[in-house]
């Protein structure tokens, strides 16, 4: 009677049966039944802690104001994101939006991975925008500017220039001097990263153009090399003498690192430093100026500033609720929303509008900078500076760079598979002369064109 | 007599298992194979078929040759101070002393901790400006200048492997202990009576006894060394130069920085072959020392 009991409580094999097909509809069906609200995707690289705060407050706003709309945002280092990106192009699960690199643009809307934006740029105002960060690529526009990235800033330590009697340094010449009168012991004059990534081919190309160079022509024709490329790894090899011993392994926040360990007297980055210093070390601030960048031999530093862009994928790459995030990428580019983001990292986020660079809560700057406007000027000032998107064809004409406003759909594979590091790495670690260096970066690059051409 | 709905019962019932095995096992294996006949690039949804053009593309490449000649000094490197350390510390802690239950924990703890903490914590100990190992040896008026520890091609692989071997060698001391507890230790006894010394108990009565296990655990130790990522690439990013670039961070490398899909693929399935012929002489000579026990 017991074993009965026990036997009529199994389940029967027509129930087992049935249990495993609702549980395979199920299965199939949750991630349908979990996008029944529309869900935007976010991904960007602004990992700072009050940009990210910020971004959670303007998305809990948003929400808010739209029920049924979910933004998910997800936040990644700088180094990942084209990897992340990458990754997700291929399997087809894009986030609606994401930060996008001014070169990857081309390649990307080539393939039709992206949705234009002109509607939402319109409605912001096209003249807001400096022509050259908004440029459409055949003709459309495919990614909107969120703030301009300058990164060639001259940040030094007055109260070390001071104590040395030195003046901030007018030529490469002047310093290299500067830079070696303030290493001594464990402290260093200047850094540079020597690492293989897209900050050190910044650096390299930034003194690559100040010695009168381009990687490309107004016919965007690679001619990258000769006398430019060798002067400026001569340039970086002297000058290595004077930086901290690790920076083969420096990224980014290196940099900023470095001079707020107060270890280096020098340091040519983006005002993040400058924003980080305000936040975590404030004493510094004082005892710290910008110049103007040392000019090079064409007679200017030439600076890298580049828009920093979001981009909307397409629905061929897993986007999904497209109508959605141009809502919401108009919501946070704009009105206080834009101020407020500018103001999470002043002076670092150089907002791209011109209404918002000019409103008055930015201009009066933040709490722990205040009566320091020159370190903002410096920061948003972005004359003579280039792109690698903007720099095909680039000539220095009395002291100006002169742009041909031809924009490069090229170089992006270039600078992707950080073939100008990898000359620095060779000369400053390997001792390769830089004559030899040059010649072969200009032969990966060809290389590197020729495969892409091939694809 | 197994009823046929029965058979079909058990199929249906597998069927879940063998799916989830295919999808997590096969489908990966099969779309590497497809891939390394392939010209594809990240971003790009199909390729075109260029037979094994990717597998002569990377032989005739000397990043290949660098990388593996890396993966070798990596691997060597690894196991061979690994199981030094790891049997020397599993015989001290199998000797009676005070607190030797702490000693244990002690030199357990690397193992227990997560690799991203470990490397981060080392990163930050060679850090060139603020790192203690090079402050610690400034005080000490061993060094002038900060060692680069991580950036100086000449030390990178060193570094890195001394990191591994501090964070894998109590996995050894995990295995050989368990093994060395099992010794009778009558044996030990015996061989004293009869006048043998240390090392002579150790060569004929710890040895025969651990080598079994110690075999396998360098075995492990090898193929686990072989594919070994996280830990190079947080701590050198596979530089400077390509002094750290082993197969592994190759592959990685070929896949998301020249965005060659099928290089890297093919250089996957090259390092299976590799691994496969490894584990092919270490069943030879594990058959070879077993007849000779």
């Amino acid at each position: 009677m017991t074993m009965h009991r026990v036997a009529d409580r199994r389940p029967s094999r027509r129930a087992v049966l049935k249990g495993f097909a609702a549980a395979g509809a199920f299965t199939l069906a949750a991630p349908h039944v979990a996008r029944a609200a529309e869900v935007v995707r976010f991904l960007h690289d602004e990992t700072d802690p009050p940009t990210v705060e910020f971004f959670n407050k303007a998305i809990a706003a948003f929400q808010a104001d739209n029920p049924g709309v979910t933004i998910e945002m997800e936040a990644v280092g700088s180094a990942g994101r084209l990897q992340k990106v990458t990754a997700m192009l291929n399997a087809g699960t894009m986030p609606e939006i994401f930060k996008i690199l001014p070169e990857e643009r081309f390649s990307f809307g080539a393939q039709g991975f992206l949705e234009p934006l002109d509607d939402v740029i319109a409605e912001i105002g096209v003249d807001q925008y400096p022509a050259r960060m908004i440029a459409p690529i055949d003709g459309k526009r495919i990614s909107i500017p969120y703030t301009i990235g300058h990164s060639s800033v001259f940040w030094y330590r007055d109260d070390l220039f001071s104590a040395k009697g030195i003046a901030p340094p007018a030529d490469w010449a002047a310093y290299l001097a500067a830079a070696k009168a303030l290493t001594s012991g464990d402290q260093y004059g200047t850094v540079f990263p020597v690492n293989k990534n897209r900050v050190t081919s910044l650096f390299f190309s930034q003194y690559y153009w100040s010695a009168g160079g381009t990687y490309f022509d107004k016919d965007l024709k690679l001619v990258f090399g000769g006398e430019p490329a060798v002067k400026a790894l001569e340039f970086q090899k002297a000058l290595s003498k004077f930086v901290p011993p690790g920076v083969a392994n420096y990224v980014n926040n290196d940099l900023v690192n470095a001079y707020l360990t107060e270890k280096v007297a020098i340091d040519i980055w983006a005002a993040r430093l400058i924003s980080t210093a305000a936040l975590n070390k404030p004493d510094l601030i004082a005892r710290t100026k910008a110049a103007k960048r040392p000019a090079g031999p064409a007679g200017v530093g030439v600076g890298f500033a580049n828009a920093n862009n979001l981009a909307l994928s397409s629905e061929k790459v897993g986007s999904r609720s497209i109508a959605a995030a141009k809502k919401f990428l108009l919501y946070i580019l704009t009105g206080d929303r834009a101020v407020d983001f500018a103001l999470t990292a002043y002076p670092h986020l150089i907002p791209p509008t011109a209404s918002v660079r000019s409103d008055p809560r930015l201009l009066a700057g933040t709490p722990q900078l205040a009566g320091r406007r020159d370190l903002a000027d410096a920061s948003f000032d972005i004359s003579n500076t280039l792109d690698f998107e903007s720099e095909a064809g680039a000539t220095i004409e009395n002291g100006t760079v002169v742009t041909t406003g031809v924009s490069n759909p090229l170089i992006g594979t270039i600078i992707a598979r950080d073939i100008p590091a990898q000359m620095v790495q060779r000369v400053v670690l390997q001792d390769l002369d830089p004559t030899e260096a040059v010649a072969w970066g200009r032969s990966e690059m060809e290389a590197t064109l020729a495969k892409a051409r091939k694809i | 007599m197994v009823h046929r709905g029965d058979r079909l019962f058990a199929a249906v019932a597998l069927l879940p298992s063998v799916a989830l095995v295919l999808m997590l096992i096969a489908v990966p294996a099969i779309a590497i194979f497809a891939l390394s006949v392939q010209e594809v690039s990240l971003g790009r949804a199909s390729g075109t078929f260029v037979g094994l053009a990717n597998f002569r593309a990377v032989l005739a490449s000397p990043d290949f040759y660098t990388a593996l000649i890396n993966t070798f000094i990596w691997v060597v490197g690894n196991v061979v101070f690994e199981m030094a350390l790891g049997l020397g510390l599993a015989l001290l802690l199998q000797q009676g002393f005070r607190f030797r239950s702490l000693a244990r924990a002690v030199i357990l703890a690397p193992y227990l901790l997560p690799t991203i903490v470990a490397v981060l914590v080392w990163r930050y100990m060679f850090d060139d400006i603020v790192g203690i190992v090079n402050r610690g040896l400034m005080v000490v008026g061993l060094i002038e200048r900060p060692l680069q520890w991580l950036t100086s091609p000449r030390m990178a692989m060193f570094s890195v492997i001394l990191v591994s071997t501090w964070k894998f060698a109590p996995f050894v001391v995990i295995a050989l202990l368990g093994i060395l507890q099992a010794i009778p230790l009558d044996q030990y006894d015996a061989a004293k009576l009869d006048g043998a010394n240390a090392f002579g108990r150790f060569l004929h009565i710890t040895l025969p006894h651990i080598l079994p296990v110690f075999l396998l655990t360098a075995l492990l130790r090898t193929i686990w060394s072989f594919h070994k990522f996280d830990i190079i690439y947080l701590l050198t990013g596979g530089g400077p130069i390509d002094a750290t670039t082993t197969l592994p961070i190759l592959v990685y490398f070929k896949a998301f920085h020249d965005f060659d899909v099928g290089g890297a693929a093919a250089v996957a399935l090259i390092m299976l072959a590799l691994i496969l012929a490894c584990l092919g002489v270490y069943f030879a000579l594990l058959r070879r020392s077993e007849r000779r026990l």
